[in-house]
């Protein structure tokens, strides 16, 4: 229940940089989730908060207090780790009791009791209890592993993907879950994923990180709608953000022999970029569209995913099931939505305001 | 905290082996005897050595019993592995039987091997008898002697072997001899094809094992022969006691200690040579094997 | 399983019951021999009880009668060294292959490895090379002869051993997991109390039964620095047989009594070696 700032974090291993002057703030009980792909820094960016993993410069404060020489066993933080790392030689119950008797917590044994029962629950283990981590399946055990991270109050709690190995059911359904009982326990929260829709539906805020860097932290709301450069765009929404390339100072887009006008852009815009979704897609022709190839299709639940060859793109198209039924081959006709689009300059950043 | 934790097995490497070892070695340049002083007398020590018929006999009886003994074991051991391994019931009670050799102290392997072997009044004097053979002098015959010395070595460890090499055979992938074996192969090409090649790493780490171990060996021999008769079944560790200990010769003693000491780092290093160089040979799945071997070497999960 | 040998059942069988035949006779023959008068085993070779000969209890009125202390004393000495420098051995090897296993060490030239195979190369030398100078050293400082210089020599001899089968269960065990008792709020002492040892288990149970099995056996470290009060129970058995005729019987009954604490060792050590602690822990 602190407020956490990452000050110019760095983590080097040799050589390699891990994380390179990594900045963050957060306030109290705010649920963070850190975006990014394999391999971006996020759980050594969790491991550096819990003082696992030592850091290689940088600052980090609770509270505003600097923790940098607190051990870990006394940061107060809790983390579900991404290979679970339970206790094998004890039942679940061991496993859950055990932060919770940890030396100066204190905690009278009917809350501690109570505590078990609440995340048990929560979780759908409470038929476990009595289990030993080698009798559980792979899903169980991440469960096991989130709830020894939830049990006890924390002054953050630190999840690595702790959902990632569940079946879609229960993933759905703890994602909403999770959220609703952080809140609840006011718990400053970070958490990782390179799921992006897993990362809107449950945080308040997302730090996407590339390359050991945050390169937006905001709402999932503005980091959708306004991502901060073209890297993030691909990152967040599936299928990803289809980026056109223009020729300087560009006035119109030509594919296939049609052209569709742009609306007016300012003169260092380097590319556009069109969310799956403001793509409409028709099966005659159409005026005000460009032409193309059916590449592929990909039926999700009542949405599909068209992919589409346009001259030399490749387009994602994603649209609902109703629109028509497609198939490989076909030639359609594409109109993008103009009002929608993003506008990156040449080194990739994002150009502000409106352009329609 | 990290220096703690390692200082004293450091420690004691350095008080308990190090210094002794120089210390050993200084006495080997000496005449010193037990109770008196002695004056450095140079190299004359190893001179005489090389010309000291006991201490040659025992140079190469430990040799040939490092040899011979590891040999027979390592066959033994490998044909009762398979054996085992092939079977499906009662494994675990076989195992235990199979392992009991080697953990009877090798005092009282020497002195029932010793009353099994006595010509007159043993069971396997009884057995020749019972054939109508001539009784065989097993103890008190030079070559018989050094024979009986072999027997029994084997009889304690042939177990160890066998312990290191099922295991060795439990950690071997299925598919080559599945496959071998839908080809059509006879358990025989399987096993020269196959199996014998992928234990190949196991096989001489055991053997690099037994071997360093054989080296040493002493207590057998004190007790069934006492390194006689003549000095025909003597080893160069039970020479070093008798010569620095009983008769006091403490320089010459430490000098035969100092002459083991670097035939066993010599040959083992050979043995080091040689594993490196057919584990560099050795298929991926033989390394594994060895891997696996090395990271649990000896008789830890069975019984 | 993998390799089935195809020989036929019976022949496997009939291999296997020839070396069963090999390896138990011995074991047999020092039970009933126990059971023999002088004049059975002078007469003999008696094979069966009853049969052969009718079993007597000379010996082990012995062993409970004049010869009690005597044995009472090896069996108490080899006891106390093997138990307590087995122990010892473990602990310290446990230490040393956490610090091996988890830390850098960089003294002088000498890495990680160098120091193990400093530490385990002791096994390869022989006794007899230390031992010589160990005996003046232990009689310069009045070690020999006492449980004090025993429970070293022990110590040292087992040790590299601990070191070696140890040092590789302590890489095993996952990091995380001795992470997961920190972030739990446990100090790097009860990490290493609650989480590394319970999981090292199967690993200090080989070590101390293996250390405990070569402090048992030993007869030259005892032969050389032990001569009365310390004696083991190998060198009293010796003792007793040096005494002008060995007297068989008494002897195989002592060497009973000798394989039964390595085999209650074993048994009881078994359970923990079996077990798969570290299983279901991780991904």
């Amino acid at each position: 229940m602190s407020s956490v700032k990452l000050e110019a974090l760095t983590k080097k291993y040799g050589d390699n940089l891990a994380i390179s002057n990594l900045n963050l703030e957060c306030q109290q009980g705010e649920f963070i989730v850190l975006l990014g792909r394999p391999g971006a820094g996020k759980s050594t960016t969790l491991k550096l908060i819990a003082n696992i993993e030592e850091l290689s410069s940088g600052n980090i404060y609770f509270n505003d207090q600097l923790i940098n020489n607190i051990p870990t066993e006394n940061r107060n933080v809790a983390m579900a780790f991404e290979s679970y790392a339970l206790y094998p030689h004890w039942t679940v119950r061991k496993n859950l009791e055990f932060p919770l008797k940890a030396p100066g917590r204190n905690i009278p044994a009917a809350e501690q009791e109570a505590r078990i029962r609440r995340v048990a629950e929560l979780l759908e283990i409470a038929h476990l209890l009595d289990r030993k981590p080698s009798q559980l399946s792979g899903g169980q055990r991440q469960r096991v592993s989130l709830g020894r991270a939830l049990v006890r109050p924390a002054s953050v709690t630190l999840l690595d993907e702790p959902i990632a190995h569940l079946d879609a059911r229960l993933r759905h359904s703890l994602r909403g879950e999770l959220k609703q009982y952080q809140r609840e326990q006011n718990a400053t929260t970070f958490y990782t994923t390179p799921d992006y829709v897993e990362a809107t539906a449950i945080a308040d805020k997302i730090a996407v990180l590339i390359d050991g860097q945050v390169r937006q932290f905001a709402t999932p709301e503005v980091v959708y709608d306004e991502p901060a450069d073209i890297e993030v765009a691909t990152i967040v929404g599936d299928p990803k953000m289809n980026i056109l390339p223009l020729a300087p100072g560009a006035t119109r887009l030509e594919i296939n022999e049609a052209w569709l006008q742009l609306p007016p852009l300012p003169p260092e815009a380097g590319y556009i970029g069109i969310r799956p979704v403001n793509i409409q897609i028709f099966e005659n022709a159409h005026p005000y569209a460009i032409r193309g190839t059916v590449y592929v299709t990909e039926p999700m639940g009542y949405e599909q995913v068209i992919r589409v060859e346009a001259g030399e793109q490749l387009l994602n198209i994603k649209t609902l099931l109703t629109t028509g039924t497609f198939s490989i081959g076909q030639t359609v006709w594409l109109q993008p939505d103009w009002t929608t689009i993003h506008v990156f300059d040449r080194s990739g950043q994002r150009l502000k305001g409106g352009f329609h | 905290m990290k220096h703690l934790l390692i200082a004293p097995p450091l420690l004691f490497f350095f008080a308990i082996s190090v210094i002794p070892l120089l210390f050993t070695l200084g006495l080997s340049v000496t005449n010193t005897s037990i109770g008196g002083s002695g004056s450095f007398i140079g190299l004359n020590n190893y001179a005489q050595l090389f010309s000291d018929q006991f201490f040659l006999r025992g140079f190469l009886n430990t040799i040939l019993y490092v040899v011979l003994g590891v040999t027979a074991q390592y066959w033994l051991g490998l044909g009762l592995a398979l054996l085992v391994n092939s079977m499906v019931h009662g494994k675990r009670l076989i195992r235990l039987l199979i392992l009991l050799p080697m953990m009877i102290p090798p005092l009282i392997v020497g002195f029932v091997w010793q009353t099994l072997l006595d010509s007159r009044y043993g069971p396997v004097a009884g057995l020749f008898t019972g054939l109508h053979l001539k009784p065989v002098p097993w103890l008190t015959d030079p070559t018989l002697g050094f024979v009986s010395i072999v027997i029994v070595d084997t009889w304690q460890w042939t177990p160890f072997m066998f312990l290191l090499l099922f295991t060795g055979l439990r950690t071997l992938p299925k598919e080559p001899f599945e496959a071998a074996r839908v080809d059509g192969a006879s358990s025989w090409r399987i096993f020269w094809d196959h199996t014998f090649p992928m234990l190949l790493p196991a096989s001489i780490a055991a053997i690099l094992l037994r071997s360093i171990e054989s080296f040493k060996l002493f207590d057998i021999v004190f007790f069934i022969t006492g390194g006689g008769p003549g000095g025909a079944t003597n080893t160069l560790t039970l020479l070093g006691y008798f010569t620095s200990l009983r008769s006091g010769n403490l320089g010459y003693g430490a000098a035969m200690s100092i002459i083991l000491l670097l035939t066993v780092v010599v040959l083992a290093t050979l043995i080091l040579i040689v594993v490196r160089r057919l584990m560099a040979r050795a298929d991926k799945a033989g390394q594994q094997a060895l891997d696996q071997f090395l990271a649990e070497p000896l008789p830890v999960k069975v019984a | 399983m993998q390799s089935k040998f195809n020989l036929p059942k019976i022949t496997r069988w009939v291999l296997l019951a020839v070396w069963g035949l090999f390896a138990i006779f011995p074991v047999y023959w020092m039970i009933i021999t126990a059971f023999k008068k002088q004049r059975d085993i002078f007469q003999g070779p008696f094979l069966f009880p009853f049969l052969d000969f009718t079993p007597a209890t000379q010996s082990w009125e012995r062993v409970f009668g004049q010869d009690r202390d005597d044995i009472l004393k090896g069996l108490g000495n080899s006891l106390l060294f093997s138990s307590v420098s087995a122990l010892i051995a473990v602990v310290l090897g446990a230490f040393a292959a956490y610090g091996l296993a988890r830390y850098t060490y960089k003294y002088g030239p000498y890495r990680n490895n160098d120091l193990s195979f400093l530490i385990v190369s002791q096994r390869i030398m022989p006794p007899i090379v230390a031992v010589i100078a160990l005996f003046t050293m232990f009689r310069t400082v009045g070690l020999i002869d006492s449980p004090f210089g025993m429970i070293l020599a022990y110590t040292w001899f087992n040790l590299p051993l601990t070191v070696f089968i140890l040092t590789d269960f302590m890489k095993r065990i996952p990091l995380d997991i001795e992470h997961a008792a920190a972030i739990d709020g446990y100090k790097k002492f009860a990490q290493i109390w609650k989480v590394v040892l319970p999981l090292a288990m199967p690993g200090l149970a080989a070590a101390y039964l293996l250390s405990f099995f070569f402090s048992w056996n030993d007869f030259i470290l005892a032969l050389m620095l032990t001569f009365q009060k310390s004696s083991t129970l190998p060198i009293v058995i010796t003792n007793m047989s040096a005494q002008m005729e060995p007297r068989w019987w008494l002897i195989s009954a002592v060497g009973i009594l000798a394989i039964i604490p390595p085999m209650l060792a074993v048994i009881v050590l078994d359970r923990f070696m079996e077990r798969q602690v570290l299983h279901g822990g991780t991904r």
